[in-house]
């Protein structure tokens, strides 16, 4: 989940640093990363190149490692926080446990920059995102998994070498979707030591627009819109070996 | 009427429509600046070889970004666009030498919700000498220009490169656009929109 906001002057990588000095006894692990450059608008799934300016520098991030899987980064336009199986021994702690912590975090980081005497971080964009790895057993296909793909009937020539596939979808706010928001569904199969998997991803967009003094309002809505079609494009035979009816 | 207060060039980590290098602010109200600030996109803008107007950046051309964006589409649904713009509304929020009130940040954000549609021009927003808002759609010599008051009445400016200043209109707080005039000013954007031909170097920030 996370929180965009347009760069707050003055936050550089040191501020960032001592903010994150706040979280060092939950999230003792700290690197430096790569920043991502702002979520670019691609609505038509367009090809995009970036590269940084005279006088720029790329952006940077701080990875700290939590307990149970947990990531906070932090960068100078986002706060970030992911859950992440990585020895598939990890339980998932549920969006309200996350949800609870992350607000702790964005709190932090208000306080931090109010004390600091930096601009306010104004937030725009609430973004929730659920990655899946799904193991493909021996002639399962895409579809086997999600139903927003389907395999030709009909045989093919030759022999499948690459796959991916990308869906975006836009919502105006209405009195049903209180928010502007846009889902984006990616996803591929992929080849691993493991052996086959389909990785995909569904993630929700929310603007907050007047909301932006609640951003955990989109936020939530971000999280239900991401979780709603989720549940719609997975089979019901996957739904039902995950243990997940909805 | 003086030369402006004004330096177009690059290397300015501010994204804001109406700030310069330094965050010095641009401008105020004028025919005469518009008409200044179209003239120095003509003349800083070099029209790249084998590209036939209008010139790829010109709807950006008065500010420079950290991070340039080379997209391969010239498309915007109308989420890029209110995103786009809603990023420049937080970024004149948190500029400290800015102070927009609540009531000219509701405003525009009406403005934009009536105005913004898909694969129209990008809509810059930044901050202004007094410290409220300007939202300004610059295409092929086309200025599109809404300047907020504190008390949520505006200053709507249109200009043509031909045929010169259109609107200029002060429509006080609380008024809604005259249907007729968002009409027009809808069609006006949409135009503009068909001739955007790259979307700005800041596209993602």
């Amino acid at each position: 989940m996370a929180l965009e906001y347009p760069t707050v002057p003055g936050l550089d990588f040191f501020k960032l640093g001592r903010l994150q000095s706040k979280w060092e006894d939950r999230y003792p692990e700290i690197s430096e990363q790569p920043g991502t450059p702002p979520t670019p608008p691609h609505s038509d799934g367009e090809v995009i190149f970036q590269f940084f300016g005279p006088g720029s520098e790329p952006p940077r991030r701080i990875w700290a490692v939590g307990p149970e899987g947990r990531l906070l980064q932090s960068q100078n336009d986002r706060l970030i926080l992911n859950w992440r199986k990585l020895t598939g021994l990890e339980a998932y702690p549920g969006y309200t446990a996350l949800r609870t912590e992350f607000g702790l975090a964005w709190s932090d980081l208000h306080d931090y920059l109010g004390k600091s005497q930096l601009p306010e971080a104004v937030p725009t964009l609430a973004e929730y995102t659920y990655v899946n790895a799904v193991p493909l057993e021996s002639g399962e296909r895409i579809d086997d998994v999600v139903t927003i793909v389907v395999t030709p009937t009909d045989e093919l020539p030759g022999e499948p070498m690459f796959a991916r596939f990308q869906f975006i979808r836009d919502i105006a706010r209405s009195e049903e979707h209180p928010f502007d928001a846009q889902i984006h569904i990616n996803g591929e199969p992929q080849k691993t030591e493991a052996g086959r998997r389909l990785m995909f991803t569904v993630t929700a967009r929310v603007i907050l627009g007047e909301r932006s003094g609640d951003p955990f309002a989109g936020l939530d809505a971000a999280h239900a819109l991401a979780s709603h079609t989720f549940a719609r494009i997975v089979t019901d035979a996957k739904k039902e070996q995950w243990g997940r009816l909805t | 009427m003086g030369t402006p207060d004004v330096i177009i060039g690059s290397g300015s980590s501010s994204n804001l429509a109406t700030r310069g290098p330094g965050s010095r602010p641009i401008y105020g109200r004028s025919t005469a600046v518009s008409d200044f600030i179209r003239r120095m996109q003509l003349l800083r803008v070099k029209r790249p070889e084998g590209l036939s107007s209008p010139v790829p950046w010109e709807e950006y051309s008065p500010y420079q970004a950290p991070i340039v964006t080379l997209a391969s589409s010239r498309r915007a649904s109308e989420f890029d666009l209110m995103l786009y713009a809603e990023r420049g509304l937080g970024a004149v929020q948190s500029d400290p030498d800015a102070s927009p009130t609540q009531a000219a940040i509701a405003s525009a954000r009406q403005l934009l919700r009536e105005l913004i549609a898909a694969d129209g021009p990008t809509p810059q927003v930044g901050a202004t000498q007094s410290g409220s808002i300007e939202i300004q759609w610059l295409v092929a010599g086309y200025l599109v220009s809404v300047l907020l008051e504190s008390d949520g009445g505006y200053n709507l400016y249109v200009d043509d490169p031909v045929d010169g200043v259109e609107v200029d209109v002060d429509v006080p707080p609380g008024s809604p656009i005259p249907s007729d005039e968002v009409a027009r000013l809808r069609d006006r954007l949409a135009h503009m929109g068909l001739q955007v031909v790259q979307r700005p170097p800041d596209w993602t920030w």
